[in-house]
């Protein structure tokens, strides 16, 4: 994983992890990665992982049971939510940045219809 | 927990000290970067933690004792110098080790060895630089102390050797070592450290937290290299 | 301690390697011209004691060259990275050296001796003479007082050398300063010790070979001092 360098790590791996588990990359239930082999495999601190799943866990993503592992939630209705989330923040930045460069979100839409069918 | 407290250390005199009027306490658990161009006082810094070098004034105390040869059971240290005889074995070094250090594992560098793909059954002196590089972590790595402090650990070897070796600082890390490198290649160090320290001409004259500053300067830490050393 | 004696003797494997060789060569030598000529062969052993002597020196170069070159070069640092004390360090180092010396210094007597007789028997008879009267205890505490003496010479030559790394260097020509500071330092050890001393009459052997073992570790503890001290390494 390619990493940004001026936005905190731990936000970065935060939404690659959110995005693997809405995809169903990661199945709900699904136990992850240890913290120090996410760390190996991401070649990042492992304190920063640390930190990682105590975010997901206070949004309810995941929940790490005692000398286990770290798990992610059972319950879809959370897992929607996250995409949904996701979504709404990538619309949101586009529409900003839309609007940065004076184009309507009429004009947005035209443009996004266009591309749609080149595709 | 504070467990290296280093105040107003001085070496050297007149205009041109090596370190000038440092203090710092490192913490345990967490991972240091040591940043700095040449002759900011790195690695007399690390040496004189270390007890190689002797402080001109100042203090230095390593869980309220003072810095000495005594201080070196808790302290791991790899200089940027070859640490052992060339004409030995591997596994001729390793017992050196072993009977010089009580807390060296012998069990530990098999392993680590393993890890880094070295021989144990060689001549040191048919090794060449990264496999050196790699053989001198292995032996600090293989005590099990409070400190452990790299002296450019990445300086000037290939591409594979610094990944084994990147590879082997992560997974050793805890919550009761702390880790102390010093480098010049930002780039690859930069995801693993978590609080980095600039030196300059013996002074520290910037400490940050590395993902805080990441959050609210939305830069990277060679920017602020750059921004710091007025490049 | 042993440790470190043990690696220390290591480091000497080459010169013993080389002196090995050059004395299996010189018994060729010696067995060869036994076989061809006849009587007067003491000329021979001249030229044992030659190399003797050679080897002797050598060892002494060699031992002082590694010494400085383990405290002067950074590459090879690996001892005084250790948790012992200097005082443990240079002790090792100075025992090593009082070890591998002697150990020299038995094998050739034994084999000028063994060779001599093979020579010429004769000589048995003789060097047995020669050791009645008494002339065998004085012999050896000849002996004893000159091995402490070349046992404090090596660690005169170990403080120079320290006190040169941590004081003086920045100075050139090292060896000419070792040197100046051996000098020096012999020199302060004569005014405080021989001068006092020189007093007291009838001193035997026993007292001189004392006084100048108990110098000996005064300037192996002031060296140890200094490496856990003053120096940088």
């Amino acid at each position: 994983m390619e990493f940004k360098k001026n936005i905190p790590i731990y936000l970065q791996i935060m939404d690659k992890l959110k995005q693997d588990i809405s995809l169903k990359t990661l199945k709900p239930g699904e136990k992850l990665m240890s913290t120090r082999e996410l760390a190996v495999e991401l070649k990042v601190n492992p304190n920063t992982v640390s930190r990682v799943y105590k975010e997901l866990e206070l949004e309810n993503i995941v929940f790490t049971k005692r000398g286990m592992g770290t798990f992610v939630v059972e319950d879809e209705t959370i897992l929607e939510n996250i995409k949904k989330k996701m979504a709404n923040d990538i619309t949101v930045k586009f529409i900003c940045d839309m609007r940065d460069l004076n184009i309507s979100t009429d004009e947005a839409i035209k443009m996004l219809r266009e591309i749609e069918e080149e595709k | 927990m504070e467990n290296l407290i280093i105040n107003n250390l001085t070496k050297g005199y007149f205009k041109k000290k090596a370190l000038n009027n440092f203090s710092y306490s490192f913490k345990k658990g967490i991972v240091y970067g040591l940043i700095g161009p040449n002759g900011s006082g790195k690695t007399t810094l690390m040496k004189t933690i270390y007890g190689l070098v002797k402080p001109t004034k100042g203090t230095l105390s390593m869980n309220h004792n003072k810095i000495s040869y005594k201080t070196r059971k808790n302290i791991a240290f790899m200089p940027t110098e070859d640490v052992f005889m060339p004409n030995l074995m591997v596994s001729e070094i390793l017992k050196f080790y072993n009977n010089t250090f009580e807390d060296f594992s012998l069990e530990k560098s098999h392993k680590i060895l393993e890890n880094m793909k070295l021989p144990l059954d060689e001549k040191i002196e048919t090794f060449s630089t990264g496999m050196k590089m790699r053989l001198k972590v292995t032996l600090c790595l293989s005590r099990n102390v409070e400190l452990y402090m790299f002296d450019e650990p990445l300086n000037g070897i290939d591409v594979i050797s610094k990944d084994l070796i990147k590879n082997t600082i992560i997974s050793m890390t805890s919550e009761n070592s702390t880790i102390v490198i010093s480098s010049h290649a930002l780039n690859e160090m930069e995801l693993i450290l978590e609080q980095v320290l600039f030196l300059n001409e013996g002074s520290l004259i910037r400490n940050i937290n590395l993902e805080e500053f990441r959050d609210t300067e939305n830069k990277s830490l060679e920017s602020l290299y750059w921004e710091v050393y007025n490049v | 301690m042993f440790n470190l004696i043990k690696f220390e003797i290591l480091k000497q494997k080459k010169m013993f390697s080389i002196l090995g060789v050059l004395f299996l060569l010189m018994q060729a030598f010696i067995i060869y011209k036994t076989s061809i000529l006849s009587p007067l062969n003491i000329n021979i052993m001249e030229n044992g004691i030659l190399l003797i002597f050679i080897s002797y020196v050598l060892f002494i170069f060699s031992s002082l060259l590694t010494f400085s070159k383990d405290i002067n070069s950074t590459d090879r640092s690996v001892v005084f990275m250790t948790p012992y004390s200097g005082f443990t360090i240079v002790s090792s180092k100075f025992l090593t050296t009082i070890i591998l010396g002697t150990l020299l210094f038995s094998t050739t007597f034994i084999w000028f001796v063994a060779n001599a007789f093979y020579v010429d028997p004769r000589i048995g008879s003789r060097i047995l003479e020669y050791f009645q009267n008494g002339r065998f205890i004085i012999t050896l505490k000849t002996l004893m007082l000159a091995f402490v003496s070349i046992g404090s010479f090596f660690a005169l030559v170990f403080l120079s050398i320290i006190i040169t790394k941590t004081f003086l260097s920045k100075l050139k020509f090292k060896t000419l300063i070792v040197i100046i500071v051996m000098s020096i330092l012999s020199k302060i050890f004569n005014l405080i010790f021989w001068d006092n001393l020189s007093d007291i009459s009838s001193l035997n052997a026993g007292i001189y070979i004392i006084i100048i073992a108990s110098i000996t570790i005064f300037m192996l503890w002031i060296s140890g001092w200094l490496i856990d001290n003053k120096t940088d390494f």
